[in-house]
């Protein structure tokens, strides 16, 4: 310790002529010090520094007679001596505190510091960033409490988490907990459309100890939003009808569509190829329903069809047919007394609305009428029902509620 | 409904307490911080403290942090009722529709916590004196605070703040996956991180939190 507090003074106080110490030199005198007490002479060398540019303002540059030189260097000799006593006694004292008050100590020096110090800590410091530190000295989510950590991270939006969970290994799994993601899918903005398709999508992630992975559940839903928001997506093209489609629909394995020339063509959601075609209707048709494995179609022939992988379409031959989608035939024929406009279907009935102004009721199984609704002044365009209602729009420029809870 | 009868009448007569540090300096504590530092209230109703001038001793705690949380309780003496009640923290499914807020550091707090920084490793020792003491307004000023230096970071800024060494994936848990190949086998993989960061950093945030 104290032979290289010597050795660097000798080295900074050599004489006059040098003039500024470049910062390579700086850091050539740095790495003949004891490496660990770096930081320690770092101040105690910059207070060194400061007596050399004192010098430097005496002696303006190195043309100066030799008189003046030699002067100088004898008071440079004193100054030296002099220093090195104080430099020893300040390291001594500074070797005697506490590591709190080394620190509160330094603090206080750097008060003290002017542009020229702040400039060698700055080039010392760069290098020497946590020396001696244990690993990840710093990393508070790491060293704090889990359930701190968890809390600390339970008010960050998922961006940031998952930013968060790219820092490390620990903090990925601290990041990866499915509470924290939990959370988010709960959040009224992370739904899905509907409860159903929510809980569906959570039970695909149900692991085996019965627990969610939440933290995938949120990411799918993110995707698929952020998708949606971008118009991201793939595009299929699905060729094979002669003329325009006039309507489609679709389930989680088939898209089935209806031309304007009364064909019904049944799609591979997957592969694009065709599976079947539907034909029956004479005219164009107007509305497909297809629930799970059944089909209800409409057509201006006035008919409409439904069965157990079923679709039921609608027509301007003023038919519904009701389609077998694993046969391909039409299974009944449902004639409407005018263009069926739409059509939706349950389990056990089929709605139809008709140019006819009316709207009319199928039983499934059978085909057999159940009732008509009358109501409406104009042709009935579009509705909807559930067990408890039926909502219906018309050419006449209004919209019908068909309520059957109150009567 | 006992036991509040019981509190009230160990403390309810202008008491102050003595405490000492881990490094032996001896602080004067009052109404404000019993009241807010759970451990102290269960400790003086456990204790039977006869003698004020014996200091509790607190062997977890540097000096400078208890007197920094000592202050925070004596400036906060009067919110106390609007501290929600923890009991209902922990019930995960009360706050699952709401986020938590972590924007509503008031001035004071902001430049009370100010003074405890992560390179001194103030902050950390601040958040385990609030967690040992448990003064749940102080945590959670500290772990908003930090919250708040997270968010908005990428992961290399965050490194650089905490100091944190970068463990690149490539083994384990962190395998980089092929991105085409994981919408259809992904069933029974880990998402990687790079996956989800890549991800995250395409949408722009106008359009995801409008």
């Amino acid at each position: 310790m104290r032979t290289s507090v010597f050795k660097a003074d000798s080295e900074l106080s050599p004489g006059p002529l040098k003039r500024h110490y470049s910062t390579d030199e700086v850091d050539q005198i740095n790495s003949k010090h004891d490496e660990k007490k770096i930081s320690l002479h770092g101040c105690f060398q910059s207070d060194n520094l400061q007596l050399i540019q004192l010098h430097d303002h005496l002696v303006p540059n190195a043309d100066l007679d030799q008189q003046t030189n030699t002067q100088i260097q004898k008071r440079n000799a004193q100054n030296s001596e002099l220093f090195s006593h104080k430099l020893l006694k300040v390291s001594q004292w500074f070797l005697e505190l506490t590591d709190d008050q080394r620190n509160i100590l330094l603090r206080e020096l750097s008060d003290l510091c002017n542009s020229s110090q702040w400039h060698l800590l700055s080039t010392m410091a760069s290098s020497n960033w946590h020396r001696d530190c244990p690993d990840n000295c710093c990393d508070l989510l790491t060293n704090l409490p889990f359930t701190i950590s968890l809390y600390i991270l339970s008010f960050l939006d998922p961006v940031s988490l998952a930013r968060s969970s790219c820092v490390s290994r620990l903090w990925y799994s601290l990041c990866s907990q499915s509470e924290l993601w939990k959370k988010f899918c709960r959040l009224k903005k992370w739904h899905l459309s509907s409860t159903q398709f929510d809980q569906q999508q959570i039970e695909k992630y149900r692991l085996d100890s019965g627990c969610f992975e939440w933290k995938r559940i949120f990411i799918e839903r993110y995707r698929l939003r952020s998708n949606w928001l971008k118009s991201r997506c793939s595009v299929q093209t699905f060729i094979g009808h002669v003329e325009g489609i006039s309507c489609v629909q679709f389930d989680e394995k088939r898209i089935i569509s209806g031309c304007t020339g009364g064909s019904i063509k049944v799609w591979d959601i997957n592969t694009t190829t065709e599976i079947m075609t539907l034909v029956g209707h004479s005219k164009a048709v107007r509305c497909l329903f297809v629930d799970g494995l059944r089909l209800v179609s409409g057509s201006n022939d006035r008919s409409i069809k439904v069965r157990e992988n079923f679709c039921v379409s609608g027509s301007h031959d003023n038919s519904i047919k009701i389609w077998d989608l694993k046969t391909g035939q039409c299974l009944k024929t449902l004639l409407h007394t005018g263009v069926v406009r739409c059509l939706q279907a349950d389990t056990r009935i089929v709605l139809s609305g008709s140019d006819d102004k009316t709207i009319k009721v199928w039983n499934i199984e059978t085909g057999e009428r159940l009732c008509t609704l009358r109501n409406h002044g104009d042709g009935v365009t579009c509705l909807q029902f559930n067990d408890y209602m039926i909502v219906s729009g018309s050419y006449d420029r209004s919209v019908k509620l068909w309520n059957f809870r109150q009567c | 409904m006992a036991t509040n009868v019981e509190e009230t009448y160990l403390y309810s007569s202008p008491t102050t307490f003595k405490v000492s540090s881990k490094d032996g300096e001896i602080f004067d504590i009052d109404d404000s911080f019993i009241n807010q530092s759970k451990t102290i209230k269960n400790m003086l109703n456990v204790l039977d403290i006869a003698d004020n001038h014996m200091p509790i001793p607190l062997q977890n705690i540097k000096g400078t942090m208890l007197n920094a949380a000592i202050v925070f309780c004596k400036y906060h003496k009067n919110d106390l009722l609007s501290i929600p009640d923890d009991e209902d923290e922990d019930d995960f499914e009360r706050d699952a529709y709401e986020p938590r807020r972590s924007d509503d550091i008031s001035e004071w707090d902001k430049e009370f916590i100010k003074q405890f920084t992560v390179e001194e490793g103030t902050l950390f020792d601040i958040i385990m004196a609030a967690n040992y003491l448990d003064i749940k307004a102080l945590l959670a000023v500290g772990c908003k605070t930090i919250a708040n230096m997270v968010r908005g970071k990428n992961s290399d800024q965050v490194r650089q703040m905490f100091n944190i060494s970068y463990d690149p994936p490539g083994e384990g848990l962190n395998t980089p996956r092929n991105s085409v190949t994981s919408k259809e086998s992904g069933d029974n993989q880990l998402l990687t991180t790079q996956e989800k960061e890549s991800r995250c950093k395409t949408p722009s945030p106008e359009l995801m939190y409008d």
